[in-house]
């Protein structure tokens, strides 16, 4: 369908055939994904609300699990995030200037600090597990017996780290795909809407982190 | 099964085929009924503002050649418009405030009333009478109340949601794990009345069925009474027979060998029961008992968990009167 | 180019319908599918019913009995009436009445349908891995209890919510960006109005049904004690959710009904559709109201006496649109030169049955008289009136209207008309009576019944056997139209639509010769 012109230096708009105008394609793809990061939203909205219904029900019992997560590991993660959403802003930046090797230092960079979250992730869940602080039947630790449906809490707190990890792994293959077309050189100033595109999905991703942050983290 | 048969059989008085309602028991259905039959008539006009203008458009402009143009090309009416937007909240409002004020009369809980307890449960209704220091149970159980009398039911349920509904009062409300939901009545005719469950909660669902007896307070106290004594004057094992039926161990237990969703109670008693731990165990009277009041503690191996628990729903005499029934079956 | 090669023909062999991403080709897979869903569900609906001749068993036991219901509900609701209209007939014509070429996304629209395809296989094979019982709302706590497929059901669900997000985005966009030149907002046909407000409410509702459905496997699974109370949770947060998502999703299902109609009354009428503004605008104003009325389903569920209140007086806010394009396509007719074939007499049985069904809505709305008619077989027979009076008419009566175009082939007007006739009289026959029996008492959802019930049962058992018999002529009447109907013409209903007045009697590959101009509105019939 598409037309991909390889003439080195000036990349040449790929029209799909059904679009008249480059511009209509362009407007088009980024209307498709401000609606997706809307549905997108609405889904993690669902975990809000029974969050707040949870938090609502059983006060005391947020506060005393939440003392279970490290306060520094997921400041950590936020400040990584915050980052990489800067490294991304600055990767459309240099497709727009036509500079290549910033794109791909900056894409670079953000699947880094994407591995990163992970791999602290990965310690902060590997220690709960340790513990026993797990949704549900798994929920086996012994300090924390009062009060008695605490589980809930990890229940909520696996959910919503998990969906957003999901969501992080997905923006890092994103990121990556993006990243090998950047090498075929496939972007230039007239055409990089597939950059703005995942960018946009990445700071979604950053964003419902800076929102699950303090509402797991920094309860009181 | 012969109580359910009976329970089918039972009516819910209506007056003719077309009459929608059933016989209204309580000063509160007539109430309703009104608006009921307000809505009905009302919105049988409206559905007659549409269709005869539309089927006498149908036969007036009904293009007869094929060439046939339309006779105006007109596509606008501001004040045609205006009304029809507008004309509907008025009646919308009226329906709207007359349900409202219905409502409130049916969670609005009278001060001095008399309080049952209901519990339901898989797939029978429990009611305790506090007062009388009584209790009820069982499929199709009847439900005796006074007459002109305010009755409160504060319910809950023991697993999953069931809804306690008593057509004749125009009544009904979801009965509600881990929660007490509640609903009241003034029965003013004497007669008996049908309630049924109507949130679906599984397999017999259908057979959650109870009778609502009406009576005057001279009667209802003679029926307390008896239930007094029916319970103290029976034999052990005919106490046992009727909680068999009662308490709904019928509905999975048989007492001829033959194996319906639990194990049946011929030759069960002093047999050796395998759990699912692979553990074997005689059934005595103290596993029995144990197993009847919480059945998750010592799952059989071979049948599903589905055996619900009756911690607190039988009294020891009870217990006795059930493994004595068991025990009579060699 | 000639003008014989059209869509079907310019392309043969199994993988250029597989990987096709023709709009119309996808939209005729999915026609195909749906229908197929459609009348294997139906076939559990009369199995239902014959089940219902008698009080005691008559062809199976309770357990099955409610496995039917749940797998007829849930395969109606997601695999047919959901994606129905909007991803067939939608697919099909959004394109061409617009003047585009395709959708936004060509790619993503068929990816969504074999999202569509897997969702459908998961949900179909819980009849195999222990079918479910839950109904289909999969109120907790007794769906995280009862054993059977109910994760397996519940992950289709999921996984079709997804491909209705996908239809929907491509749709609002295509619409938004894909417009022929001159087509402004008020040049669109309202089928296009109708389609549009439906994917809007698609796109923000259903991924809250995602995560409700979500929150319930995780339940199932490890027991995080959102909803069972033995762990902590709340059984009726369950039912908010569940009804915040499945409320709108009626209206989903409604609207491109409501769609199709206003297309077929004011073409067999030959005269403009009056009050376009208001009809146009009506569907946004459902979309918008639809969010808000989630609670009529729970007046009963222990929610408290003031938010009940505010529900109901939300609910017959709903009214007021949808009584406007009813009283619209009247004033339509008014004055018209109104044609019965068949499209226009599938439209009359949905003005007819819909505004009984809306009627019986408001009943249901009004709060005391609620409290008595939940769960009861009026319920069963309002929605019936509303699905199957409502959007099914509507449904057939767009696949005879299009039918021309999407096979360049006319059906019998006589076998459509009869089939039309035979529908609308089985279908009172079987759900007015249950509206008798539901005001007397009846709940739903009940394996067996008091005696005295069993005449209703009776007559709305031998009803849904005429209401088959009604929609199998139907299907088959538009199939033997392929084989023996006469070549149809490029516009055989005078039509002045784009889809109609643009293409070939079959459209081509890319829809038009060239990119058509748009100058007036959609009805100028002249
Ligand atoms: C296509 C699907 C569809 C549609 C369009 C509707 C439309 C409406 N529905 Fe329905 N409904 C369902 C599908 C639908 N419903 C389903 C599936 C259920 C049950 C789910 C389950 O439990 O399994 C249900 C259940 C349901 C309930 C809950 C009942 C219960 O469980 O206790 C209620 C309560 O308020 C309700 C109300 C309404 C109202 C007010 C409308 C209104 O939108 C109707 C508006 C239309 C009109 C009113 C007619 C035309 C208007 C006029 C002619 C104007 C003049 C009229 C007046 C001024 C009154 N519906
Ligand atoms: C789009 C939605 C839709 C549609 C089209 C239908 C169509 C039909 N429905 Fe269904 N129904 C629901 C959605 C729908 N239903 C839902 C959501 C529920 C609630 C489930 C729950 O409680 O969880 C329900 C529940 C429901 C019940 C209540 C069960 C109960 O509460 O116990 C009944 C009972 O009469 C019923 C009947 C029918 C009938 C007779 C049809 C007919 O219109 C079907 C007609 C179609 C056919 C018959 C197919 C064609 C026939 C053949 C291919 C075979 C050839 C046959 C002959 C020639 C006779 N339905
Ligand atoms: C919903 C179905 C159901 C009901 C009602 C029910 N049971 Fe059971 N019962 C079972 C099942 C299934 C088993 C075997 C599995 C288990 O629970 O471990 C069982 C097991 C038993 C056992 C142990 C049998 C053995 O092999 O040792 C006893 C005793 C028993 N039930 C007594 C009763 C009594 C008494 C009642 C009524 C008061 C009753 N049951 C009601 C389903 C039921
Ligand atoms: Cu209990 Cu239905
Ligand atoms: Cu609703």
């Amino acid at each position: 369908m598409s037309t991909t012109s390889q003439t080195d230096s000036k990349r040449l708009f790929p029209l799909h055939d059904h679009f008249q105008r480059p511009e209509q394609q362009v407007d088009a793809s980024k209307l498709g994904m401000w609606l997706f990061l809307a549905t997108e939203i609405l889904l993690f909205g669902g975990l809000f609300v029974s969050y707040a219904v949870y938090h609502q029900l059983h006060p005391e019992l947020f506060k005393a699990a939440h003392h279970f997560l490290d306060v520094r590991l997921g400041a950590f993660n936020t400040v990584v995030l915050l980052f990489s959403s800067l490294t991304v802003v600055l990767a459309i930046h240099g497709a727009q200037q036509g500079k290549r090797e910033m794109v791909l230092w900056n894409l670079f960079l953000t699947i880094a600090a994407a591995a990163t979250f992970l791999v602290v992730k990965y310690f902060e869940y590997k220690h709960k597990f340790h513990m026993g602080l797990l949704p549900g039947y798994y929920f086996t630790n012994g300090i924390l017996i009062s009060p008695d449906e605490s589980h809930i809490f990890f229940g909520i707190y696996f959910l919503m780290t998990g969906l957003h990890g999901i969501h992080v792994v997905i923006g890092m293959i994103v990121l990556s795909w993006l990243f090998y077309r950047t090498y075929r050189n496939e972007f230039g100033p007239q055409y990089y809407s597939p950059l703005e595109i995942g960018g946009l999905y990445w700071h979604l991703v950053d964003i419902i982190w800076i929102f699950l942050f303090p509402l797991l983290y920094l309860i009181r | 099964m012969d109580s359910l048969k009976e329970l089918l059989a039972m009516k819910l008085p209506v007056l003719s085929f077309w009459s929608s309602m059933p016989e209204a028991a309580s000063s509160y259905a007539s109430e309703f009924d009104s608006l009921y039959y307000f809505l009905l008539w009302t919105g049988l006009g409206l559905f007659l503002l549409i269709v005869v203008p539309m089927c006498w458009f149908v036969m007036k402009y009904h293009r007869r050649d094929e060439h046939q143009k339309a006779l105006s090309q007109r596509d606008y009416n501001y004040k045609l418009e205006v009304a029809w937007t507008f004309l509907p909240f008025i009646y919308l409002a009226v329906c709207f405030f007359w349900g409202f004020i219905g409502f409130l009369d049916v969670y609005t809980v009278p001060v001095n009333a008399k309080n049952l307890r209901v519990i339901g449960q898989k797939w029978n209704w429990t009611i305790q009478y506090p007062d009388e220091e009584i209790s009820v149970s069982g499929q199709g159980v009847v439900v005796g109340v006074p007459v002109d009398e305010n009755i409160i039911f504060t319910m809950s349920s023991q697993d999953v949601l069931h809804s306690f509904f008593l057509p004749n009062f125009r009544i009904k409300q979801d009965v509600l794990p881990g929660r007490y939901t509640t609903l009241w009545l003034k029965a003013d005719k004497v007669g008996e009345f049908p309630i049924f469950c109507a949130e679906y909660c599984g397999d017999n669902h259908s057979n959650m069925l109870a009778k609502l007896k009406v009576m005057p307070r001279v009667e209802y106290d003679a029926w307390v009474d008896g239930i007094k004594n029916a319970d103290i004057s029976l034999s052990p094992k005919e106490l046992g027979a009727k909680l068999y039926q009662t308490k709904v161990c019928v509905t999975c237990h048989t007492t001829d060998g033959t194996t319906k969703i639990g194990p049946s109670f011929k030759g069960l008693y002093g047999s050796i029961a395998e759990l699912t731990s692979g553990k074997k165990v005689k059934v005595d009277d103290s596993f029995i008992k144990e197993h009847i009041l919480t059945p998750s503690k010592t799952p059989i191996k071979g049948y599903p968990q589905v055996m619900p628990p009756f911690q607190g729903q039988l009294s020891e005499v009870e217990i006795n009167a059930l493994i004595e029934f068991i025990k009579s079956f060699k | 180019m000639s003008s014989n090669t059209n869509y079907i023909n310019a392309k043969t062999g199994f993988a250029s319908w597989a990987l096709t991403i023709d709009h119309k080709r996808i939209g005729l897979m999915y026609l195909v599918s749906i229908m197929t869903f459609f009348l294997v569900a139906g076939v559990f609906a009369l199995l239902l019913r014959t089940e219902l001749l008698t009080p005691a068993n008559t062809i199976m036991d309770a357990k099955r009995y409610n496995q039917l219901f749940t797998l007829h509900g849930a395969i109606m609701v997601f695999l047919v009436i959901i994606p129905g209209i909007p991803a067939s007939l939608g697919n099909f014509m959004l394109p061409l009445m617009l003047g585009a070429k395709d959708v936004a996304f060509p790619r993503i629209n068929l990816l969504s349908y074999y999202i569509y395809l897997f969702g459908a296989i998961l949900a179909l094979s819980s009849l195999w891995v222990g079918a479910i019982d839950t109904g289909w709302t999969f109120y907790t706590p007794y769906s995280t209890t009862t054993d059977g497929g109910v994760v397996l059901m519940v992950t289709a669900a999921f996984v079709l919510g997804f491909s209705g997000i996908f239809t929907g985005l491509n749709f609002i966009v295509t619409t938004h960006k894909l417009r022929a030149p001159g087509m402004t907002w008020f040049r669109m046909p309202l089928f296009i109005w109708g389609i549009y407000a439906t994917a809007v409410i698609q796109i923000m509702a259903t991924p809250v049904l995602a995560i409700t459905l979500l929150l319930l496997i995780i339940e199932r699974t490890v027991g995080i004690g959102i909803f069972d109370p033995v762990l902590g949770g709340d059984p009726v947060l369950f039912q908010h959710f569940f009804w915040f998502y499945s409320h709108p999703a009626v209206y989903i299902m409604i609207l491109p009904g409501m769609a199709v109609v206003s297309e077929i009354v004011t073409v067999f009428s030959q005269k403009r559709i009056f009050g376009y503004k208001q009809i146009a605008f009506s569907s946004i104003a459902i979309a918008v109201l639809s969010f808000l009325v989630w609670g009529h389903h729970m007046f009963v569920s222990g929610q408290s006496e003031l938010v009940g209140m505010i529900f109901s007086v939300l609910t017959f806010l709903v009214a007021i649109p949808s009584g406007i394009k009813i009283f619209n396509w009247l004033a339509t007719m008014y004055k018209g030169s109104i044609s019965l074939k068949t499209p226009m007499l599938w439209a009359l049985g949905f003005i007819f049955l819909f505004t009984i069904g809306g009627i019986t809505g408001i009943f249901l709305g009004t709060l005391s008289v609620d409290v008595h008619l939940h769960d009861t077989y009026f319920v069963v027979a309002h929605f019936h009136y509303v699905m199957v009076g409502g959007t099914f008419m509507a449904f057939m009566g767009g696949l005879f209207y299009w039918w021309p175009k999407i096979t360049g082939k006319m059906y019998s007007e006589f076998w459509g008309a009869a089939s039309t006739l035979m529908v609308v009289i089985g279908f009172n026959l079987t759900f007015f009576v249950q509206f008798i029996m539901g005001s007397q008492g009846m709940p739903r959802r009940y394996y067996s019944y008091l005696d005295q019930f069993q005449i209703y049962h009776q007559i709305s058992t031998v009803g849904s056997y005429i209401l088959g018999l009604g929609f199998v002529m139907a299907i088959w009447t538009l199939l033997r139209a392929l084989k023996t109907g006469k070549p149809a013409t490029k516009n055989p209903w005078h039509a002045a639509t784009l889809e109609w007045t643009h293409t070939e009697v079959m459209p081509i590959e890319h829809n038009f010769h060239e990119q058509p101009t748009v100058n007036e509105g959609p009805y100028e019939y002249h």
